[in-house]
């Protein structure tokens, strides 16, 4: 709020004003202003980003061209600035309620603009660097705006707002907390370091999640709903291969200590990003890793030719570049122990290494092993031995196929999986699974294990059809038709039946399956200097929810070692998801753009580990990025935070309700012009240079959306503009028999701008009948018409365009015996009527306190004649063009006549108060 | 404010496969950001106009309007003084604010 008119309440108490004046306009400017001058206390509510309404936006007024900003500016600041006056830019008025007394209750909702006004400069730095382009409402959609905007140049409030629908769903979707749609704008910017930059603010894996992430994101991605999603992930593993395949990195800054240590047990996605978050708020981070080397599951799990160590190491050279330090090779049992060892908090996340058995006879016979050592010992390099093997694996996950595809890498004779569930229903990804069949390994799904024979080593495997895995509670519980049953030959089983957690040692509180008990918000232990993150908690998750939970330990371990409340609603973002469907509804028209091939090179029989999935080419990920639809608006991708000089960018406002009391109600919301689309004959929309009088005044004026009075079709410099007056007005093919007042005098001013600005230009226009009634106004048609305008009184039934876009324009010539006539011009303004603005009835409801509309479904007036601004509401008034079709100085005029009213409402209220107050005492 | 002067009165379904240049304003609008690379590498060469620049990049004259206008508008591009004689104003590459 701008000033201290505010009469101050108790907490929660609604505040209190004189007058509520809905919109900013010229009406609402001027109704505001002069009841502050009287000394009322007035609240001004105004939906868009700037005071000013339609009249800040024009080029010149008529009839006196003078400049709409040089005179509306003024206004605004007064308005803005004024003592008595409190305005709310970017809020809506959600209801307004009779209180029964001739007073009323609003409430009103502040839009979050994410940015706090106090600081910003206006300077535009945000809106420069701001990488999503939208349609500028405020030039009439002819140019772009940003995410990050200032309404116009004379905005008042000059204050950025960041323009935010919700958040993506990608973003939205990801566990880890990754703003997907900020790298996604960063890349289509071509800003791949800055993109690299964004991802590294949530975790340091982003080679890693670029290869090996199973991309929720994706599934999420609104794109999905027309030809398919974007290659999220894979722009990902772009600006990943871009950053560490560039010459001379720069290293990353190690940050200041704050003289606190922390202890991470496990090197794996939670442990590491958790390191990352940590040391980045200058915390000593040590890392104890059992394993030879670091990563976790990384590492030790997911095979070289999906996720390669060079990769791994770049990922965990960004958290040791940083000053963690990593200890391999060391298990950590006693966890409480690591206090006594200097360390003010430990994190455990040690995730799930321990292999679940298939307890069937037979298991412990030689050739036997588990998925998770098989896999380790490959991606470490020790010797595993199943060249020429028939290899068997049991299970119907990501780890079962992973171990099959490694096999196959390793030269085994013959890999037959095993799976419990029928092929539709394993665990592991429908990619993945087709991948292993396209690799040669044979699916025996909706089998189990019955047991295993051989001598000392294993020689085959009996198994039998699996009728059912889960029992109606969910829980794993296999049944199996004894009766079907066959033998396969092997001289190697994998087994991957599951993974526990190995937590045996570490004296805290676990759960019946071993996981670690912690808050689900805060994932703090019994222990209070101890948390715990990842599959150790969770069970066997994914990399991205593992990521997730380490970000939320170090948000969580740092607040309490700074003391501070664990709370985790400052976590996680306030905004919710936009909502698919209305970005599919923001575009009439979709052009089809086929995602991305994959690029995964698929062999019969692999013989070694290079990458399946090739890399990107920058032409692919910039057209991939492309087709991005931006759909929270805002992409989160603090291109302006980097580079706002005032630091005031705060993504984490919320929206604010406010209930305020007030004694009358102005309702000052304007008109809407008429959707020229809707007199499809003219072309609007279709043919790019017929444009609608408020496009022309745009640019007539001197903020214009071009340099120029130009073509939107090419830029050309028009030499012959025609006009066709009354669109959508007198007009019962649109419903409206109304004149608009406005438009014959608009077009009479653009003539004359037009011949200013361009002296070689002609200008026609079309018109049934000329309307200049007000003082001065039919002089200053008559001087359109000495300078040269054409007015041919002609109705004009349809327009055709030519090959260089301009237009045929078919026309009854009326004072020539109304022959039917075609003209040919190179642009086209449309002089469009005005209606009434949509929602202000519904702001008072149904029922007694309805607020009565006239017959064209404006504000009704009870009396427009003897009680102008007087609706059926006592105490509630209207001014200006929202009462019907009015120019600037008849919304003036109509605002001091409302004015006038309200102040009498208020003063008869108070005279009714003082003479109780009388009586009483 | 003025949305709703290019307002459409019709629901909004999502019909596939544009008609050739009548792509949404929105997604021609939406391009500008890939485009911006393009347009000046384009310009590298020199100054030229909108459908000089349309026809480099092989896109519509109208669609490379809003691009070239976006780009100007947020300091990118500037155009000369004077029109050509065909009454086309040719655009340039700048060197931008602050950079
Ligand atoms: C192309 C064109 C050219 C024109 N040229 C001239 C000219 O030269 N001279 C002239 O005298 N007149 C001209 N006019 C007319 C002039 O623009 C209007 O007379 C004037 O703007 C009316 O002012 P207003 O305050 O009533 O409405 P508006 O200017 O429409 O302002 C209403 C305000 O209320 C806001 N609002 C609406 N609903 C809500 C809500 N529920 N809650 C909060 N805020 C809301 C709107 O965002 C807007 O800011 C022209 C009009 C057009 C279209
Ligand atoms: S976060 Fe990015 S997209 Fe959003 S306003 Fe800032 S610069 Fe624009
Ligand atoms: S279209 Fe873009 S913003 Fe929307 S979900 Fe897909 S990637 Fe995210
Ligand atoms: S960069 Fe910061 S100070 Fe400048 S306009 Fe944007 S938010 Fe305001």
């Amino acid at each position: 709020m701008n000033s201290g008119a505010m009469e101050r309440s108790a907490e929660g108490a609604p505040l209190k004003y004189d007058a509520l004046v809905v919109g900013s306009g010229i009406g609402g400017m001027e109704s505001a202003l002069k009841l502050g001058d009287m000394g009322y206390k007035v609240l001004v509510i105004e939906k868009d980003a700037s005071v000013g309404g339609k009249m800040i936006l024009l080029s010149k007024v008529f009839p006196t061209l003078d400049c709409a900003s040089c005179i509306s500016t003024p206004k605004m600041a007064a308005t803005i600035h004024h003592p008595n006056i409190d305005v709310l830019t970017y809020a809506q008025v959600d209801g307004i309620r009779d209180n029964g007394d001739g007073t009323y209750h609003a409430k009103v909702t502040q839009k979050p603009k994410f940015i706090d006004e106090a600081a910003c400069t206006g300077c535009r730095q945000c809106e420069m660097a701001c990488n999503v382009a939208v349609p500028d409402e405020f030039n009439a959609d002819m140019v772009s705006r940003r995410a990050a905007y200032i309404a116009f140049p004379q905005a008042v409030p000059k204050k950025a707002v960041i323009d935010r629908a919700g958040i993506s769903p990608c973003t939205y979707e990801c566990p880890a907390g990754i703003k997907a749609h900020g790298y996604v704008a960063r890349v289509r910017s071509g800003e791949y370091e800055e993109a690299f930059g964004l991802v590294l603010e949530t975790t340091p894996l982003v080679g890693s999640l670029g290869r090996a992430c199973y991309a929720p994101c994706e599934e999420q991605c609104t794109r999905g709903e027309l030809e398919g999603p974007l290659p999220i992930r894979r722009l990902k593993r772009f600006i990943a291969d871009t950053h560490y395949g560039r010459d001379g990195l720069t290293p990353l800054e190690k940050p200041e200590q704050n003289g606190k240590k922390v202890a991470v047990v496990g090197s794996g996605p939670a442990g590491l990003t958790a390191a990352w978050q940590l040391a980045r708020q200058g915390y000593g981070v040590k890392i104890f890793e059992s394993a030879p080397q670091a990563g976790g599951m990384l590492r030790l799990g997911i095979p070289a030719y999906r996720l390669p160590n060079d990769v791994i190491d770049d990922d965990i050279g960004n958290v040791t570049a940083i000053g963690v330090e990593i200890e391999t090779g060391k298990r950590v049992d006693d966890i409480p122990a690591l206090k006594d060892a200097g360390f003010d908090a430990v994190l455990v996340a040690t995730g799930t290494h321990k292999a679940v058995q298939l307890r069937v006879p037979g298991e412990e016979l030689g050739g036997i092993q588990s998925a998770l050592t098989f896999l380790a010992d490959v991606k470490l390099g020790n010797p595993v031995d199943v060249e020429g093997k028939k290899v068997l694996v049991v299970g119907g996950g990501n780890v079962a196929i992973d171990a099959a595809r490694s096999a196959r890498r390793l030269g085994a004779a013959s890999v037959d999986q095993v799976s419990l569930e029928c092929c539709e229903e394993m665990p592991a990804h429908d990619f993945e699974v087709d991948e292993a069949r396209a690799e040669g390994i044979t699916l025996h799904d909706g089998w189990g294990i019955d047991h295993f024979e051989g001598d000392s080593a294993v020689q085959h495997a009996e198994i039998k059809v699996c009728t059912c895995v889960f029992g109606d509670d969910g829980r794993f519980a296999p049944e199996y038709d004894e009766t079907m049953r066959d033998t396969i030959d092997c001289d190697v089983v994998i087994v991957a039946a599951g993974m526990l957690a190995d937590t045996e040692a570490f004296g805290l509180e676990t759960n019946p399956n071993r996981t670690l008990i912690a808050d689900d918000e805060t994932l703090q232990t019994a222990v209070p200097h101890v948390f715990a993150a990842g599959d150790v908690v969770t069970g066997p998750t994914m990399i991205n929810s593992a990521v997730g939970h380490g970000r939320r330990a170090a948000f969580m371990i740092d607040k309490y070692l700074q003391g501070q409340e664990l709370d985790a609603s400052l976590f996680d973002e306030a905004l919710g998801v936009v909502d698919k469907n209305d970005v599919l509804r923001r575009q009439d028209v979709y052009d089809r753009r086929e995602p991305l091939e994959s690029s995964a090179i698929m062999s019969a029989s692999p013989t070694d580990f290079a990458e399946t999935e090739g890399p990107m080419t920058e032409d692919e990920a910039f057209l991939g990025a492309a087709r991005c639809l931006d759909c929270g608006v805002c992409s989160e991708c603090h291109a302006c935070v980097d580079v706002c000089p005032a630091d005031c960018i705060d993504f984490s406002m919320q929206e604010k309700v406010i209930e305020a009391e007030v004694g009358s109600v102005v309702l000052a919301t304007g008109f809407s012009l008429f959707p020229a689309d809707a007199k499809p004959q003219y072309g609007f929309g279709r043919y790019k240079n017929v444009i609608t009088g408020m496009q022309m005044d745009r640019l007539l004026a001197p903020t214009r959306p071009y340099n120029a009075v130009i073509r939107p079709s090419d830029g050309k410099v028009p030499d012959n503009i025609a006009y066709i007056m009354c669109t959508g007005s007198r007009d019962d093919t649109v419903d409206n028999p109304l004149c608009s007042k406005i438009c014959c005098m608009y077009s009479v001013k653009q003539n004359q701008l037009i011949m200013g600005a361009l002296p070689l230009a002609d200008v026609t226009v079309y018109y049934i009948d000329v309307r200049s009634v007000g003082k001065g106004y039919d002089e200053f048609y008559q001087q359109a018409r000495d300078m040269g305008a054409n007015f041919v009184k002609g109705r004009v039934s349809g327009i055709t365009e030519t090959d260089e876009g301009n237009l045929v324009l078919r026309y009854e010539d009326i004072e020539n015996g109304s022959a039917l006539v075609e003209s040919e011009h190179d642009m086209v303004v449309l002089a469009v009527g005005v209606q009434p603005s949509r929602g202000v009835a519904e702001l008072f409801g149904d029922g007694d306190g309805a607020l009565a509309l006239d017959d064209y479904y404006y504000v009704g007036e009870v009396d427009e004649d003897l009680d102008p601004g007087r609706t059926n509401l006592p105490g509630v008034f209207v001014a200006g063009a929202a009462a019907g079709a009015k120019d600037i100085p008849d919304s003036i005029l109509h605002a001091g006549a409302a004015v006038a009213q309200a102040a009498a409402h208020l003063e008869r209220a108070k005279v009714a108060d003082e003479a109780k107050a009388k009586v009483t005492s | 404010m003025m949305t709703d002067d290019t307002a459409t009165t019709a629901p909004r379904p999502v019909i596939r496969d544009a008609v050739p240049g009548q792509r949404d304003v929105r997604e021609v609008i939406r391009d500008e950001q890939v485009m911006r690379r393009q347009i000046l590498g384009v310009l590298a060469d020199g100054p030229l106009t909108v459908p000089e620049l349309a026809a480099a990049l092989e896109r519509p004259t109208h669609e490379v309007m809003f691009w070239v206008m976006g780009l100007r508008k947020y300091g990118w591009l500037a155009e000369d003084k004077e029109v050509n004689d065909d009454g086309y104003f040719r655009y340039e590459a700048v060197e931008r604010e602050g950079s």
